[in-house]
């Protein structure tokens, strides 16, 4: 379940960031009172620590933009799989690929979330916080929530009346985030 | 103890016995190449397998019990390791009697009970000995091996060997035991690769079963992990892995569907044991995995348990393989996950914090694995730390360095993660490092250790339980005291382990000693932040590393060490100010004023609170206490010297500044005016005592050399060091300009990479690598003038001058194919620039000497309007540097304008000109003219003197009183500057005899009161009249007439005109006017006036010249009369000769006809003695009207007689009244006159007046040609024609 969609500008600043607070979404398992007293341990405020999640992730979509696609076949997902030669297959993969996949993977993950990047040709970030759940999201899921965001902000950036780089404030995209944030 | 394949022997044991060492050293010294069913992969295997004596009973029974569990029909395998793999049977027999006899039957017995065991591989070998040989030569065919094979293995030969003379060291014995060990191999792979298949699908079908009621994780585990044994003992690493994998991910999907469905009954054991968090053991300590294997085995396991033994396994196969890059990739989406399970699984734990136990000292244990493997293989010995910083520096040092410490990697097979493996270790183990620290702050929480609180009994007792609950099955020695004993069972395996590690702190220790007390927490906690920052430093996530410095900084603020905390917070505010990520910024910004007030850095908090206040993401009660905070504390440090300098970046936005100014300096200064319209962004109404903007002479040449040598003009913040070795570069290259400005990027890279190349062989550490980055991006880079002048490259359009080249390009025949423009600096103007260029945060104050100010200016949130004033007293041109806007102390500076808004200051010289009247000056009248004074930035006082001198015939006059003069010095009134005066005096021009109607042109030196230096002036004259003279003759009698021509619109009366003789005997000469002597005209110009007089000639001697003077009177309306004087030279004017022509028509003819001819007469007349005698007379007449026949052109001597005529024929070509030819008269001087002067004779003219023409106007009649039948035409008709008539000239 996504708890956080967030859209970060070609200069690293966000533009868009919605979240939902952790308040509405008590659970029981220990593992979330866990969870609650690290968050507390920074900050209480759920809505900051979002912002730092993001703005840490940054760091690999950074990285993962400038090793370009040789990486993504390698360092993607780091959930298990068990490819023996996946260094070596991800490097000439990477000489082949001439474009780059949008889709940049899961970025960081913590006990509680994982960290999802896409980054557009243009150099706008979507980042999507996923909620760690017993049912897990597929990959292909992921990469839906990322399209449909992406086209969402294309249309955004097809009205004239938004100025590109400023902060997002709209209500199509906004019912789109949510949509995408109640799992549709 | 090590797996091995087991291979069983029997027979004759003596010759085993004999062989065995060889087949020992041999077997596993190749490698066999195992082909696979299923198309899987060959791989190379060594074998080492042991010889087991052959126990039909044992290797039966095993199997049978075993079996019985499952599926005891088929008694499909179960176990695997202890399978003998090949039963092998050993006999020396030569004599074939012997092997009928008695051999045949054993081998016949031993291969019934082999094929009763689960796996049937066997193989017989005959050794044979030299000394049996030598009697078996004569009988080769029937030897004892072929009996064999033909009794046993008449389709499988293979299966029986002869290994000859094996004690013997001969190339034949050699070969065949090669070949028997050869043999030996491919069977016993045969015989693993048989076995595996029908294991494995055995194994599939249980994993089929897996819905089934009654279906045991637990046992099916061990059944696959069984398979995976094998394959490690055959070092097919890869693959044992892939069983573990492949179990953990059948382990976690039952996770996950628990959740959905019923969990099965198998699955609750692992939520048991809540009260237990046994740490992460990574130790290759088998006696430990097996203990959990038999709780497994059980199915008394934990899940803890069960997830430690499955990761520890597969780290040990990743280590194997020298995956070492993977395991560091897997650890932390194993806690992740195991955690993720834990809470599906609803595992309650008896204490809080359990999870966080197990975590830190999981993390720790991977870590220490990571970093410590290669040094030590067995893990955990040296301190985690240590091991860091080597791995760091290892890895600086880079690939080859890293082979040398893992010589293991060397291996082919693996060879991709040689290269992964230096640089992307820290990539996962910085998480790692950063969710250790993140639990032991957890703990620390619950245990009471952070500074504030204050532990307390149930802390004490929170430690002790979270210690005891963290057994290990490694380190149950230790725990045996307080833990609950669970683990006795290895107390006595695992205590000798535990003995040589001692030495080292475990991560149990670790964490024991650092909930132990809050020194040693403190210290563990730092070194961890230290750690976690360093490592994401290292692998360039600057941000995480900022995250967790600020942790680190809220640490030290509970601390109140708030010194130390400000340098963290300080990079954050950095970092994030970078992102613009506003949200964080703030919050980094009130942490940083709580530490700056804590610390009474009053400057820096007012700097602060400046910005919070303007933070508009921040509600505006807090915003407005900051902004309370900020002027309480700028109250309290009024009067000080010291002023709080800051940037306005946030604070105050200067969105335009315009400038309005004369340009021009008004007496001592020039008055400007500076509107800055600015927006303010503080919450509420600030006092500003003083707002000024800096004006600094604009100076053009500062900035154009040195400039283009910045390559782009992004003065980024971090780029310090490159500027400054930018700067260097330049200095050197001088004024090369903009030559230089592609070298000198050159040179950048250059230095950069040598930067690169440099660090790790000097230092090879990360950690001062990243310090030095950190403290480049620090320093104070920038001087004012650097700053300046960066600012005037982003404006200054010649910094990106293209430097365009012609090229032409000419085909063979040096004709021009192709012309271009090339520009060279291409790389640089076609740049792409960074559109968001950041000034550095550090401002320095320029040279505010000369500002434009405004004083107590109450700027209101929001957009302001700020008029500021200054006066420029030099001129110049000068631009706005820097606003500066002070709020009691606190000053915060604008950044640099650069060149963006410039005037320019002038200060104008008077200047003088003549003024312009509606009518021209005219010369010899006395007029009024006066000057225009254009002050420019001077003043003229009352009583101040403009000097004028006049050229010569000009005379001055200041007013009606005064003399005329050539000098006069004129009185000005009071004039302020850039104001126009007038300077008024007469003139006079004197006026000659004026032949023509040019213009007088005069100057007027003058000197202005203001200087020193005397300006000319070039005034012009317009002369009133102008006059000439004729002289007139009739016959013997002259007159002159004297002419004047108006040349004014101004009306002039002229009177009183008289012409005297300029001679000295004057009265002799009778001079009689023919006008009236009284006569008074009135002249302007297009009007004329002629006078005449008669001269009486007689009295005259005109050799030499008569000098005759016109004098007169002319007057312009109410001036005083002039007077007009003009001379007349006359000279050799008497009438010596007269000339008289006619026209006549020869005889018999009455008229003159078109066509006839006629004849001309020409009378010349001589009057007074003339020396010459000679005259040359010419007749020159129009080619129309007359055609000259005969002589036109003669010589007359005119001796004596007075009359000379010529006749001559002419005959006139047109008719009507025809002027007569003309006849011209010259002196003739002969060329042979005895002076001899001259050879040639010569013509002198005749001067004005001295040849009298009397004829010179008269006419003829002629008439047109006679109509014209007859020759008689002359006389026909003439009773019609009228007679020639011939008018006489008036003279």
């Amino acid at each position: 379940m996504a708890v956080c969609v967030c859209v970060i500008g070609k200069d690293n600043g966000p533009i868009y960031m919605r979240s939902r607070s952790r308040a509405d979404e008590l659970s029981q398992t220990v593992e979330h009172n866990l969870s609650q007293m690290a968050f507390r341990g920074v900050t209480a405020n759920t809505e900051l620590q979002y912002n730092f999640i993001v703005s840490s992730a940054l760091d690999i979509i950074e990285e993962r933009a400038l090793v370009g696609s040789s990486a993504s076949g390698y360092k993607g997902n780091p959930s298990l799989h068990p490819s023996a030669s996946g260094g070596a297959v991800g490097s000439i993969d990477g000489q082949q690929l001439a474009t780059r996949e949008l889709y940049l993977g899961a970025l960081t993950a913590r006990e509680e979330y994982k960290v999802y990047g896409y980054m557009t040709n243009t150099k706008i970030k979507f980042v999507i916080v996923i909620e760690e759940t017993s049912i897990p999201l597929r990959e292909n899921d992921i990469r839906t929530m990322f399209r449909k965001l992406h086209s969402a902000f294309c249309d955004l950036m097809s009205n004239p009346f938004y100025l590109p780089g400023s902060s997002i404030n709209s209500k199509r995209f906004d019912a789109v985030v949510t949509s995408i944030m109640s799992g549709q | 103890m090590e797996n091995k394949p087991l291979i069983t022997y029997s027979g004759d044991l003596a010759v085993f016995q004999s062989v065995v060492p060889s087949l020992q050293k041999g077997i596993g010294s190749e490698a066999v190449e195992w082909k696979r069913a299923y198309g899987r992969t060959t791989k190379h295997v060594h074998l080492h397998p042991r010889f087991i004596p052959f126990n039909q009973e044992e290797i039966c029974v095993s199997n049978v019990d075993s079996s019985s569990i499952s599926v005891p029909e088929q008694a499909p395998l179960t176990t695997l390791l202890d399978q003998a793999m090949l039963h092998t049977y050993w006999t020396d027999c030569v004599d074939v009697e012997v092997y009928r006899s008695t051999t045949k039957d054993a081998i016949q017995s031993w291969l019934n009970s082999v094929k009763s065991c689960n796996v049937r591989e066997w193989l017989i070998i005959l050794v044979e000995t030299p000394d049996n040989k030598k009697t078996n030569k004569l009988l080769p065919r029937s030897s004892v091996l072929d009996k064999i094979k033909n009794d046993f293995a008449q389709k499988q030969t293979e299966r029986c060997v002869c290994l000859s003379d094996p004690q013997k060291l001969d190339s034949k014995s050699a070969e065949s035991l090669h070949s028997m060990l050869h043999r030996l191999r491919q069977l016993l792979l045969a015989s693993y690769s048989k076995t595996l298949t029908k294991f494995e699908e055995n194994m599939r079908a249980q994993r089929e079963r897996r819905n089934e009621a009654g279906w045991n994780f637990c046992h099916y585990f061990l059944l696959q992990e069984e398979l995976a044994f094998v394959l490690e003992m055959l070092g097919v690493y890869d693959e044992a892995l892939v069983q573990y994998d492949e179990l953990d991910a059948l382990f976690t999907q039952f996770v996950l569907n628990s959740h959905l469905t019923d969990t099965p009954q198998w699955l609750l054991s692992f939520q048991r044991y809540g009260d237990r968090w046994p740490a992460l053991s990574l130790a290759t300590n088998l006696a430990c995995l097996s203990e959990i294997r038999e709780t497994v085995r059980n199915s008394t396991v934990s899940l803890l348990n069960f997830r430690n033994y499955l990761f520890a396994r597969q780290a040990l196969l990743l280590i194997k393989q020298n995956r070492l890059n993977e395991l560091a990739q897997r650890s932390l989406s194993f806690l992740h996950n195991c955690i993720n399970e834990l809470a599906i699984l609803d595992v309650a734990f008896s204490e809080e914090g359990a999870v966080s136990c197990w975590v830190f000292v999981s993390c720790l244990e991977i870590l220490s694995t990571i970093c410590g493997h290669g040094q030590t293989p067995t893990g955990a010995v040296t301190s985690p730390q240590n091991n860091l910083k080597s791995s760091l520096e290892s890895q600086d040092k880079g690939q080859s360095h890293n082979n040398k410490q893992h010589p293991n990697q060397a291996n082919p097979q693996h060879h991709p993660y040689i290269f992964m493996t230096a640089s992307d270790f820290s990539v996962h183990t910085a998480h790692l490092w950063d969710y250790a620290r993140e639990k032991l702050y957890e703990l620390g929480k619950l245990c009471g250790l952070l500074p504030k609180s204050q532990p307390k009994s149930d802390h004490l007792h929170k430690v002790i339980s979270l210690a005891a609950g963290l057994v290990c099955f490694d380190s149950a020695a230790h725990n045996s005291t307080n833990g609950n004993g669970t683990t006795s069972v290895s107390s006595s395996e695992g205590s000798s382990d535990n003995l040589e590690e001692a030495a080292a702190e475990t991560p149990i220790e670790k964490l024991k000693n650092a909930l132990s007390s809050k020194p040693l927490f403190q210290q563990y906690y730092l070194e961890l932040c230290e750690l976690a920052m360093g490592t994401y430093k290292h692998i360039g996530r600057l941000r995480s590393a900022r995250k967790v410095g600020l942790s680190l900084a809220s640490y030290y603020m509970e601390a109140e060490e708030f010194n130390k905390a400000v340098g963290f917070l300080v990079d954050a505010l950095k970092t994030f100010t970078n992102d613009r990520w506003t949200v964080l910024v703030i919050d980094v910004l009130l942490k940083l004023a709580e530490c700056y007030q804590a610390v009474g850095d009053n400057e820096r908090y007012i700097r602060t609170c400046a910005q919070i206040a303007c933070s508009k993401q921040l509600e505006s009660s807090r915003r407005n206490h900051f902004f309370d905070e900020m002027m309480t504390c700028l109250t309290e440090i009024e009067g000080n010297d010291r002023f709080v300098i800051s940037p306005t970046e946030e604070t105050f936005i200067i969105n335009t500044v315009k400038i309005d100014t004369l340009g021009k300096i008004h007496l001592e200064s020039c008055n400007v005016r500076v509107t800055v319209d600015l927006y303010s962004n503080l919450p509420r109404p600030v006092l500003s005592n003083c707002v000024q903007a800096a004006i600094l002479p604009y100076d053009n040449h500062t900035g154009a050399p040195s400039v283009p040598t910045f390559p782009t003009c992004a003065p980024v913040k971090g780029k310090g060091q490159q500027k400054h070795t930018n700067k260097k570069v330049q200095q050197n290259q001088g004024a090369e300009g903009k030559g230089g400005a592609r070298t000198t990027l050159a040179t950048n890279n250059e230095n950069d990479t040598a930067v690169g190349r440099h660090s790790p062989n000097s230092s090879g550490d990360g950690k001062e690598r990243l310090s030095r980055k950190e403290s480049a991006a620090l320093a104070p880079a920038l001087t004012c003038e650097d700053e300046d002048n960066l600012a005037i490259g982003d404006i200054n359009p010649s910094v990106l001058r293209l430097s365009l080249m012609q090229q032409l390009e000419t085909k063979q025949d040096k004709s021009v194919h192709m012309g271009r423009l090339m520009c060279h600096n291409i790389h640089q103007a076609l740049r792409r620039k960074d559109s968001q260029v950041k000034a550095d945060v550090q401002v320095l104050k320029t040279d505010f000497s000369q500002v434009a100010k405004a004083n107590d200016i109450i700027i209101n949130p929001g957009a302001n309007v700020i008029v500021l004033e200054a006066k420029i007293t030099s001129p110049g041109t000068y631009r706005l540097c820097q606003v500066s806007i002070g709020v009691k102390n606190f000053e915060l500076l604008s950044p640099r304008m650069g060149c963006k808004y410039h005037f320019d200051v002038e200060k104008v010289i008077g200047k003088i000109d003549v003024d312009s009247l509606e009518s021209s000056l005219i010369a010899g009248i006395e007029q009024m003219m006066s000057l225009s004074l254009h002050t420019g930035s001077n003043s003229i006082e009352k009583g101040m003197m403009l000097y004028i001198r006049a050229s010569v015939d000009l005379q001055l006059r200041v007013d009606g009183s005064s003399e005329m003069c050539s000098e006069i010095a004129v009185p000005l009134e009071y004039t302020g500057a850039f104001a126009t005066t007038k300077a008024r005096f007469w003139v006079k021009a004197a006026l000659g005899p004026q032949k023509d109607n040019s213009m007088i042109e005069h100057k007027l030196m003058v000197r202005c009161p203001w200087s020193i230096e005397e300006t000319k002036l070039s005034i012009l004259f317009v002369p009133p009249f102008m006059s000439s003279y004729k002289l007139n003759s009739v016959g013997q009698r002259k007159f002159i007439q004297v002419m004047l021509q108006g040349l004014t619109e101004t009306q002039f009366l002229i009177a009183d005109h008289s012409l005297s003789v300029q001679h000295k005997n004057a009265e002799n000469i009778p001079l009689v006017p023919l006008n009236p002597r009284s006569q008074q005209i009135k002249l302007r110009t297009g009007q004329n006036v002629s006078y005449m007089w008669e001269i009486g000639v007689t009295e005259v001697e005109d050799d030499h010249p008569l000098r005759l003077e016109f004098s007169m009177k002319f007057q312009c309306e109410n001036k005083s009369a002039e007077l007009y004087k003009y001379y007349v030279c006359l000279q050799r004017f008497k009438t010596l000769y007269e000339v008289k022509s006619r026209v006549e028509p020869h005889k018999g003819s009455e008229f003159c006809r078109v066509g006839n001819m006629c004849s001309m007469f020409v009378d010349i007349t001589k009057f007074g003695s003339d020396v010459h005698l000679s005259l040359m007379y010419e007749v020159r007449a129009d080619q129309h009207l007359w055609a000259i026949c005969g002589r036109s052109t003669g010589v007359v001597l005119m001796e004596g007689n007075a009359t000379q005529q010529i006749v001559l024929d002419v005959m006139p070509m047109s008719p009507g009244f025809l002027p007569l030819p003309a006849v011209h008269l010259s002196r003739y001087i002969p060329a042979d006159q005895k002076s001899g002067s001259s050879s040639v004779p010569k013509l002198e003219p005749f001067s004005v007046g001295q040849v009298f023409n009397r004829s010179k106007a008269s006419q003829i009649h002629v008439l047109p040609p006679q109509q014209s039948s007859g020759s008689t035409s002359g006389l026909s008709g003439g009773s019609n024609s009228s007679l020639p008539v011939v008018t006489d000239s008036p003279f």
